[in-house]
C-alpha cells in the first residue's frame, strides 16, 4: 500500500490533546527539574496510588479471563464498527480509555481520589536532603525502564 | 504568599496572555540574565489536588507551544524572587543554559497505544489456528471438567497477543522515531497498553508529525486506540541530555 505522508488540506492532521491527569502522573510527578531545598507539596496519597497503577498483572486470572473472552467470541461475526472507537479516540482523556482491568480501574480510583479529597490534602514543609541539583529523589518506586535513545539523524 | 515554579525558560518569553497559574494566578517571570524562571503566587496554605497538578502542566504545555521550557517538578515553592535567582538561575546557571540551547527549537509529544481487545484476540485466533480448535475440543465438556486447560489456553493466547503488541510497537515506532530526533519509550503498563513513547520533535515538523499520528489512527483504527499528547517540555530528556547520553551541538 502506498502512503502519502504530506496530505494537503489537513487530511489526517490531528492536533495533540493536553495532559490528563494519568499523563501528570508521568510527567511533572516523575520528571523534572529539582533544586536543593524547597518546600514540598505532600503529595504523599498519589504516590501511593501511583505504584498501584503500575502494578502489570499476569496471573492465573487474566489466562482465565482471556480464555473466557475467546470462548464467547461469535467467530461468524466478520467486521465490528470502527466509528465508535474513533468517536472515543478523540475525546478519550486516557483513565477512561475502553479496556477495562485492574490497571484502568486503579487509574480511575486515582482519579476519584484526587477529586473527591482535594481539600484534605495538606502540604508539609519537607525539606529536601541536598545531594546534588541534578539528582532525582529517591522515593521508592518500582523500577521503570525509561530509556531514551538517540537516533541516527535523518534529516535530509 | 510564596511563589510556585513551573519552569525555566528565557527572559524573552513573556507568558502567553490568556495562560493563568494555579488557582488562576497570574504568570510573570523572575529574570536573571538571559533566564528566567516563571512562576505564580499562590498562598502558603493552598492544598495541591488535581486542579493544581494540571494547571502547572498546562502552563508547561502553553509555554511549549512557542518557547523552550525545561519543566520543574511539581511542588516547588520558594518565598521571594531573590530566593529564586540564587537557588535556581544563579547556582545551575550552566546547566540550564546548556538544556536551553539543547532543547531549542524542540517540544515533546507523547503517544500512547492501546489494542481492542476483541479485535486483537481475533487477529490472534486467525493467525493460530491451533487455539481455536483448543477452544471448538473443550466446548464438548462441562467448564468445570476443563479448568486447567481453559488456563493453558489463556496463557497460550495471553503469549500470542504479547507478541501481536510487539509487533505493532515495532510498526508504531517505524512511523514515528524517523520523524523525530530522539523517542523515550515507558514500559507499558496493563495488559493492552501496547506503547508508551515520548518523541522530541522539531517545532517545525510538528505539522508532519501529527499527519502521521492522524494516519495511523485511522489506518489502524480497527484494532487499536492512540492517545496523542502535547506539546510538552522535554520531560523525558532531561535526564538523559543531562548525563551525556543525548547529546547534539
Amino acid at each position: 500500500m502506498t502512503v502519502t505522508q504530506h496530505r494537503g488540506g489537513g487530511g489526517y492532521a490531528t492536533r495533540p490533546n493536553p495532559s490528563g491527569l494519568a499523563d501528570v502522573i508521568d510527567t511533572i510527578l516523575d520528571k523534572g527539574l529539582v533544586i536543593d531545598i524547597y518546600v514540598r507539596v505532600s503529595l504523599v496519597g498519589i504516590e501511593l496510588l501511583t505504584i498501584d497503577a503500575r502494578i502489570v498483572i499476569a496471573s492465573v486470572d487474566t489466562y482465565l479471563r482471556f480464555a473466557e473472552a475467546v470462548n464467547r467470541m461469535d467467530l461468524t461475526e466478520t467486521q465490528t464498527s470502527g466509528i465508535p472507537e474513533l468517536m472515543e479516540d478523540i475525546t478519550s482523556s486516557g483513565a477512561k480509555g475502553k479496556t477495562s482491568g485492574a490497571i484502568e480501574g486503579a487509574k480511575e480510583k486515582l482519579t476519584g481520589i484526587l477529586g473527591g479529597d482535594e481539600e484534605e490534602e495538606e502540604k508539609k514543609p519537607a525539606p529536601r536532603k541536598s545531594s546534588s541539583s541534578s539528582k532525582q529523589s529517591s522515593r521508592s518506586r518500582p523500577a521503570r525502564k525509561s530509556t531514551a535513545r538517540q537516533k541516527q539523524s535523518e534529516e535530509s | 504568599m510564596v511563589l510556585h515554579l513551573y519552569g525555566v525558560t528565557t527572559a524573552d518569553a513573556p507568558p502567553p496572555p490568556d495562560l493563568k497559574g494555579r488557582r488562576d494566578g497570574e504568570l510573570r517571570l523572575v529574570s536573571a540574565g538571559d533566564l528566567a524562571v516563571i512562576v505564580s503566587d499562590v498562598d502558603a496554605d493552598t492544598p495541591a489536588g488535581r486542579k493544581d497538578l494540571l494547571a502547572h502542566a498546562h502552563v508547561l504545555e502553553g509555554y511549549a507551544e512557542e518557547s523552550t521550557v525545561l519543566p520543574m517538578q511539581f511542588g516547588i515553592a520558594l518565598p521571594d524572587d531573590d530566593v529564586v535567582r540564587e537557588q535556581v538561575l544563579e547556582k545551575d546557571r550552566e546547566s540550564l543554559e546548556y538544556l536551553l540551547h539543547s532543547f531549542d527549537g524542540l517540544v515533546q509529544v507523547t503517544v500512547q497505544a492501546f489494542h481492542h481487545e476483541e479485535p486483537a484476540l481475533r487477529e490472534v485466533l486467525r493467525r493460530h489456528p491451533q487455539l481455536m480448535a483448543a477452544r471448538e475440543e473443550m466446548k464438548a465438556f462441562p467448564e468445570t471438567a476443563t479448568q486447567a486447560r481453559q488456563v493453558d489456553l489463556g496463557q497460550a493466547v495471553a503469549s500470542s497477543l504479547e507478541e501481536l503488541q510487539e509487533e505493532d510497537r515495532l510498526m508504531l515506532l517505524d512511523r514515528l522515531a524517523p520523524l523525530s530526533r530522539a523517542v523515550a519509550e515507558n514500559d507499558a503498563n496493563g495488559a493492552h497498553e501496547i506503547l508508551h513513547a515520548a518523541f522530541l520533535v522539531e517545532r517545525a515538523e510538528r505539522g508532519a508529525f501529527d499527519e502521521a499520528v492522524g494516519l495511523l489512527r485511522s489506518e489502524n483504527e480497527e484494532r487499536m486506540r492512540l492517545r496523542y499528547v502535547g506539546p510538552q517540555p522535554p520531560y523525558s530528556f532531561l535526564e538523559p541530555m543531562k548525563t551525556g547520553e543525548l547529546a547534539w551541538d
